[in-house]
């Protein structure tokens, strides 16, 4: 049987029948991940294409699976009707997220669809088999390379206590923390501050957050780093020849965290604080307590905008991080080695 | 509506408490809400079914229960379910006894607008999040 070119008659998705017709979707999923010729693997998943420039893409942002962090999902990379697979359309005048959300949340499936791109990712729970379909090779969103298969890995990891969360990390031996707030906070500028110096991190998008035993433990998902241009020139990486001039759809500098400083990515990272960082234009860094509620809030917005699906558990996962974990407010000096000479001083005096 | 009963006002509402506040989540509209003590106290009974008159006997204002139930509604927290009648509990009297300053609820707008936006299409490209794009 030749599936690669094979184009199909379209399946008209609508929220009447969605359950139905994802069943039907996923009829050809074994044949249609066989025939993918590219396999890439990250946390807990593996991934196959036809697309070379994908597979890379998934080689470079995704984590190495040095630990399993919970059942194995496949997830398949494809052109919308090829692979044996429907040509995907949406069947009514508009695709609202969340109404498609609250349909599905009692099933086994889960989907996230871009309209003006036609890009489509559908996940079956029961299963742990994933579909990204696009129009073309290159039909992905412009993010998507920072943090490829983000939603298939919410689907599969989510769950009481664990899922992904938005925030930067760092690890000083075996003393690990959080940085959370919103763009332009200073979270990833302290990252790369840190990893510079010598600290490890797990990453500085989403990273995996576990509850166990009473303790926090935060995995790596991604490798990938971003900064502006500006950030790099205050933290000398500009002249740096292993991270590309170029600039992604921010007029960011994207690149990985080996790039920086090629011992400073580990699996997992035991999290002790969660740092509020806030860009101040002040010459001396500042720490001081932070509440629970508070670190919430600047914890729990972004992931939960951002990740559809399953909206209430990473809301109550943010929450039982902001209360298990000691929070603080860290007011940023310009000079990043004064700040990360502040931060080191902290963790020894009040975290080990 | 002293006497009646209200509930949740279906699965999309998530809350969460935070050293006896309360950050509520209203996850079809994005909204996020903010309750003091005071308010957490009330809403906790509220939600289990305690009408606002119970409420109020037990030591907040009356008042101040009925305006803080009229903002509930208002936001589409809660609904009126007469068949969800309950009665307090001793650890809710005593939290309900305890309660100084009037209940308040905060709005947090900011996060709202963010969350109702696409998080995709209406967030700031330079910025990112949390920055809207500027209106033209």
């Amino acid at each position: 049987m030749t599936l690669a070119n094979t184009s199909n008659a379209p399946l008209h998705l609508r929220l009447d029948g969605l359950e139905t017709a994802l069943r039907k979707l996923f009829d050809n999923f074994e044949n249609a991940y066989a025939a993918g010729r590219f396999e890439s693997s990250g946390p807990s998943m593996s991934c196959r294409t036809n697309f070379p420039k994908y597979d890379q893409i998934l080689k470079k942002a995704l984590a190495s699976e040095q630990r399993t962090t919970g059942d194995k999902c496949r997830v398949l990379v494809a052109q919308t009707g090829n692979l044996g697979l429907p040509d995907l359309r949406w069947g009514e005048h508009y695709f609202q997220e969340r109404e498609v959300e609250a349909q599905l949340s009692g099933t086994r499936f889960r989907l996230h669809y871009m309209d003006d791109i036609g890009f489509w990712q559908v996940f079956d729970r029961q299963h742990r088999t994933g579909l990204q379909l696009m129009q073309s090779p290159d039909g992905y969103p412009d993010w998507d390379p920072g943090s490829p298969l983000r939603n298939f890995m919410h689907w599969n990891l989510v769950g009481k206590d664990q899922g992904l969360v938005h925030a930067g990390t760092l690890a000083i031996g075996g003393t690990g923390f959080m940085f959370a707030g919103p763009g332009g906070s200073g979270k990833s500028a302290t990252v790369l501050a840190g990893i510079a110096d010598g600290m490890k991190s797990v990453g500085d998008d989403y990273v995996l957050a576990r509850i166990e035993d009473g303790c926090v433990n935060a995995s790596a998902l991604f490798t990938t780093l971003k900064q502006d241009p500006e950030g790099m020139q205050r933290l000398a990486l500009n002249q740096d020849n292993s991270i590309s001039s170029g600039v992604n759809w921010q007029g960011k500098h994207q690149f990985t965290l080996a790039d920086v400083n090629p011992t400073s990515g580990v699996a997992d990272i035991q999290v002790h604080a969660l740092f509020l960082p806030h860009v101040t234009g002040n010459n001396t860094t500042v720490i001081r307590p932070a509440g629970a509620k508070e670190a919430f809030l600047a914890l729990a917005p972004s992931g939960v905008s951002q990740i559809p699906g399953d909206r209430d558990a990473s809301f109550a996962i943010c929450a039982k991080l902001a209360r298990d974990l000691p929070c603080y407010h860290i007011e940023l000096g310009v000079d990043p080695k004064e700040l990360i000479g502040a931060l080191r001083s902290f963790v020894d005096k009040e975290l080990l | 509506m002293p006497d009646t009963s209200y509930k949740v006002s279906s699965a999309d509402i998530v809350f969460e408490e935070f050293d006896g506040d309360l950050v509520v989540l209203n996850l079809a509209s994005g909204q996020y809400f903010g309750l003091n003590s005071p308010a957490a106290a009330i809403w906790t009974s509220l939600v289990s079914g305690v009408c606002p008159a119970d409420i109020a006997n037990a030591g907040p204002k009356a008042k101040a229960v009925n305006k803080f139930v009229e903002d509930l509604l208002s936001f589409e927290l809660i609904f009126p379910a007469p068949d969800a009648k309950a009665t307090l509990k001793p650890g809710e009297i005593a939290a309900l006894r305890a309660i100084g300053p009037e209940p308040l609820i905060e709005v947090y707008d900011d996060l709202a607008d963010l969350i109702v936006a696409d998080p995709i299409h209406d967030v700031d490209q330079e910025a990112g999040w949390p920055n809207l794009p500027t209106s033209e």
